[in-house]
């Protein structure tokens, strides 16, 4: 290993080894979503460029298989369940817990923290025993999957609105304060403008939690109206589907990093800490 | 400024949410694994730990044969994967901290991008290319990759990489959750001083023993944070298996429960066992709590 | 399998199996048999003399003290359930019209066309095994109107309240098309809440352009499954416990597949086990496209699924002759049902469905354009239906006939601990 040797030589090891994982990492991904567009039935031999998986077949294609399109239907109506429960309460519970000194703040963030580290078999499996079990009212379905999608994406709001309270500090609202500006008034017009990119970074990364879920959604899913665009992959992978279930899926993979980009973007030109730029993909990806 | 209570308040709808489908749904596995159930097998959790009944567990311990297998398995491969991720991680991510120079943004970028594109679209991916004419397949054949694990008893003679291989599974876990590890440990690396290894070196250190005394040591919390952060996702995984395999020759613990409780009745079994993994996971979870919650200390302070 | 203590929860389900049972015993074989089906089997009457949490020598009582239906046990279901029929001469209703099905068993066309008929969409939602389906429903909260349960399970179903008992004004298909034996069967005497679907057996299917045994001349051809470790990877076992099961005691020679004998269940389970470890067996239900596609060679299957291949799955260039499928004389043969389930919106509606697929054209090209799954109607004569379906000689023995019917043996009920240790045995062989 020469790069040992002589880490300021050129590390070819080094290199190799990662454009090798890049390609590996990368390649298969685009490879399915190429099959989209396959000529023929096979999602593994290349027959041919055609359009037929994506909207040419009356039957079969993506956007004329009800079973595809009601998948998409039911990934998004979760995505926006999840975006506009999970936010508010995450952020209110960041600024809480941000400030909340003692005991109790202490307990309430080891109870925030776990869920990031709770292996999602195992919120499933509680989630489904409550919803068939204990709270047979909402049974399983599009709310209990909204309810337990809000529930592992919380952590994560929290974790990325307190990254900003902690670098914008208390100065705006104490200045605010000091001119006369009564607490609600400093919350609502000093506190919350500054959270802005943050808040806005939450409901991406929750959007992009949401889209992408598995386990607790399968968990919770009930029949095929209740299938998610990973859900029915999961389901009929094994059953010879047809490329439009690639199709379905790079969909959902180019409607993610769009989102993503778009977050990324937004947040560099509001935030004026570069440095939480970056901790928004390292957040995201934790777990 | 602000009336004391307010911070209280506002952390209370989200500390409400979370004790009741968070708090309350893992004592429901508790209860029911401690539970029994009705005549028409449906499980009947006991919420008063006075009247647990601990028969599940016992049978879980008496009649160890059908469990112990899988959750052997389990332990090899996880730790299998997490060990081949290693291997191919920190290679990565030290090259993309260090030494990537002005391509580092882009290859930055090609290591957060695969977190961020479906699980079960990348192993989709893979069931493709892995088909007995996918492309990979023919590839592997070509250049035979396939009788060299044949020849290692890695692969069933005559069997392809989808037809019950723990290989496969192992492989594909290693695909499924190798950025997860790359990520932590690149941010380890990347916080290394470079003066403190020039320090190293100015002092007589080989460049081989700056790696191993300084830089190894100092990215050291970010490997294990990493390798934490993989792990526990793949015990609890049955998703990867039912799609590369679905062979018993690799069931690992979660298709168990996945089993037991979605598809079967023995939904006691299957709460007892969750409540087993969680056990056996809670040291690892604690490390990681502990490791974050430094980290955070250190940050704010 | 020996801890008997370690049951939690057992002992108090047989104590209320039995309790149950006190309220109402069924007549047995000839008995029933004489009584029109609109007579409650019912031996109320005679239950007093058996007091006391004895039971009916040779009658086990399954779930909810349900007694056990066997061939020459044949049993009313109907006094098990709290629920009551609809009224006859309803308007159906708007839907959608929910249906859980096992994957791929019944024809897209067939359900568009119902829709169609009566403006109504039509949902499918698709299960890959009964116990998942069982366990799914038991769960609660689903509202699916249609459910395809096996007979084997059919009793846990009617005394868990799932199933809605019918309203013959609905079904007029049923007496005018159906088999005789079905009208009226054992396993829900009088039909009060199934009627039959399909007929299938249990056997083996394999690619006989891959596998170059000749199975059906061997002495055994079970042995030709059971040491397939030559087709590592490419051999396929049902997913279903009884299924599964009741072949490996076939394959020895041992009959009684209802069995509750613990040695029998063990044997059966270590066959099981060394074939799966020696053959790297997939146990799956989807044998129906995974031999014409060659992802499998050689399987344990039903034989509707080769018919279904034979017709359907088969990729291009290869003909459905390349499928075989073998069945013992004396084969495990049973059908599965199709009931209107008691949480769905739509029971009318259901009704109608379950009527519209006894329809003698809907139910021939069910088969003939998607299912492969044999209807037993009356004008669909076995013998004939190889040349009317075009299949290939080595596809006949997955034809059904009423004689093997008869003859067959049936996965049946069981006791809830019977059951159970059948379900542990499976947990043990899935844990591989």
């Amino acid at each position: 290993m020469s790069w040992l040797r002589n880490p300021w030589g050129k590390p070819r090891f080094l290199v190799a080894v990662t454009t090798l994982y890049v390609v590996w990492s990368v390649i298969p991904v685009l490879i399915a979503v190429v099959f989209s567009f396959n000529n023929g039935r096979s999602r593994s031999v290349w027959q041919g460029f055609s359009l037929r998986w994506i909207n040419g077949d009356p039957n079969t294609s993506l956007f004329h298989d009800p079973a595809l399109v009601r998948a998409m239907e039911q990934s998004f109506k979760l995505a926006a369940l999840a975006m506009v429960i999970a936010t508010p309460l995450g952020v209110a519970l960041a600024i809480g817990l941000q400030r909340w000194r003692g005991r109790g703040g202490t307990a309430a963030n080891v109870l925030m923290l776990i869920p990031l580290v709770t292996p999602e078999l195992v919120m499933g499996v509680g989630l489904f025993l409550i919803f068939t079990r204990l709270f047979g009212f909402i049974g399983r379905g599009t709310w209990a999957q909204a309810i337990g999608q809000v529930t592992f994406s919380i952590s994560y709001v929290v974790v990325i609105v307190r990254g900003r309270l902690a670098s914008i500090g208390k100065e705006y609202e104490e200045a605010a304060a000091d001119l006369g500006a009564p607490p609600f008034q400093v919350l609502r017009r000093v506190l919350m403008p500054l959270l802005g990119p943050a808040i806005f970074s939450s409901l991406i990364v929750v959007f992009a939690l949401s889209i992408d879920d598995f386990v607790i959604t399968q968990w919770l899913s009930f029949d095929q109206t209740t299938e998610t665009v990973p859900v029915k992959i999961y389901s009929s992978a094994r059953t010879a589907p047809l490329p439009s279930l690639n199709a379905l899926a790079s969909v959902m993979v180019v409607v993610t990093l769009a989102s993503l980009a778009l977050a990324y973007v937004v947040y560099n030109r509001f935030a004026r800490n570069q440095g939480e730029a970056a901790d928004i993909g390292t957040i995201g990806g934790g777990l | 400024m602000y009336p004391r209570w307010i911070w209280r308040a506002f952390a209370a709808p989200g500390i409400i949410w979370l004790l009741t489908f968070f708090v309350v749904a893992f004592y429901a596995i508790v209860a029911v694994a401690f539970g029994t159930f009705d005549e028409h097998q449906s499980p009947v959790p006991y919420w008063n730990p006075l009247d647990w009944n601990v028969g599940w567990f016992h049978l879980i311990g008496s009649d160890l044969s059908s469990f112990r297998r899988p959750l052997e398995r389990t332990l090899i491969y996880v730790g299998a994967a997490t060990v081949l991720s290693l291997l191919i991680g920190y290679p990565v991510a030290y090259y993309v901290a260090r030494r990537a120079g002005r391509w580092r943004g882009f290859f930055l970028l090609m290591i957060v991008l695969p977190l961020w594109i479906s699980y079960l679209m990348r192993m989709l991916a893979w069931v493709n290319l892995l088909a007995s004419d996918g492309w990979v397949t023919r590839g592997l054949h070509a250049v035979r990759v396939d009788s060299l694990f044949r020849s290692l008893h890695l692969l069933d003679q005559g069997a392809s990489w989808l037809d019950g291989q723990g290989v496969s599974v192992v492989l594909a876990l290693v695909y499924g959750y190798v950025p997860f590890l790359i990520l932590p440990i690149y941010a380890a690396v990347d916080r290394i001083d470079q003066r403190v290894i020039e320090a190293a070196r100015d002092l007589g250190a080989s460049p081989r023993g700056a790696f191993f005394r300084v830089t190894l040591p100092l990215s050291a919390s970010g490997v294990m944070g990493g390798i934490v952060l993989i792990a526990l996702p793949m015990f609890g995984d049955y998703y990867t298996n039912d799609l590369i395999s679905k062979s018993p020759k690799t069931n690992m613990i979660g298709n168990q429960i996945n089993e037991q409780i979605q598809n079967g009745f023995q939904k006691p079994i299957g709460a007892a066992l969750t409540v087993i993994l969680s056990i056996l996971l809670a040291g690892l979870m604690a490390y990681y709590l502990r490791q974050t919650h430094r980290a955070g200390k250190e940050a704010s302070a | 399998m020996e801890h008997p203590k370690a049951r939690p929860g057992i002992s108090r389900r047989s104590l209320l199996g039995r309790a149950a049972g006190l309220a109402g015993v069924p007549l047995l074989g000839g008995l029933a048999a004489a009584c029109s089906d609109t007579t409650e089997i019912n031996a109320g009457k005679g239950s007093g003399t058996l007091g006391g949490g004895g039971s009916i020598p040779g009658v086990q009582l399954g779930s909810g003290g349900i007694p056990l239906a066997r061939r020459d046990i044949p049993v009313s279901l109907r006094r098990y359930s709290k629920l009551h029929e609809i009224d006859s001469g309803l308007q159906p209703e708007k839907g959608p019209l929910k249906i859980y099905n096992w994957n791929q068993y019944i024809d897209p066309a067939a359900t568009k066309a119902f829709g169609k008929l009566h403006g109504v969409d039509v949902q499918i939602t698709e299960f890959t095994t009964m116990d998942e389906a069982y366990s799914k429903l038991s769960a609660g909260g689903l509202d699916f109107d249609v459910i395809f349960p096996t007979v084997a399970r059919l009793t846990d179903f009617v005394s868990a309240n799932l199933l809605l008992p019918l309203n013959h004004d609905y079904l007029p298909n049923l007496a005018k098309n159906v088999w005789p034996q079905l009208v009226n069967p054992y396993y829900d005497f009088g039909s009060h809440f199934t009627v039959p679907y399909v007929v299938y057996s249990v056997g083996i299917a394999w690619r006989n352009d891959k596998v170059h045994e000749d199975i059906a001349a061997m002495k055994n051809p079970w042995d030709a499954l059971w040491n397939a470790s030559a087709y590592k990877g490419k051999v396929a076992l049902l997913d279903d416990d009884r299924d599964a099961f009741g072949s490996a005691m076939l394959s020895r020679g041992f009959t009684d597949i209802n069995t509750g004998d613990p040695k029998v269940i063990a044997q059966a389970l270590a066959d099981l086990t060394k074939f799966s470890q020696t053959t790297a067996a997939k146990i799956q239900t989807g044998q129906y496209q995974d031999v014409p596609e060659g992802k499998i060679w050689l399987a344990h299957d039903w034989s509707g699924d080769m018919i279904a291949g034979a017709l359907y799955y088969m990729p291009p260039g290869i003909k459905g002759d390349a499928l075989s499928f073998w069945a013992p004389p004396q084969a495990q043969i049973t059908n599965d049902t199709i009931a209107v389930l008691a949480g769905g919106k739509n029971p009318v509606l259901a009704h109608l469905f379950l009527d519209y697929l006894l329809d003698e054209k809907v139910a021939y090209d069910n088969m003939a354009n998607f299912n492969g799954y044999q209807p037993p109607q009356n004008a669909l004569d076995p013998a004939t239906m190889v040349s009317r379906l075009g299949l290939p000689a080595s596809l006949k023995d997955a034809i059904v006939t009423r004689e093997a019917f008869e003859t067959g043996l049936a996965a049946n009920a069981l006791t809830p601990e019977i059951d159970s240790e059948y379900q542990r045995a499976w947990a043990q062989l899935k844990a591989g």
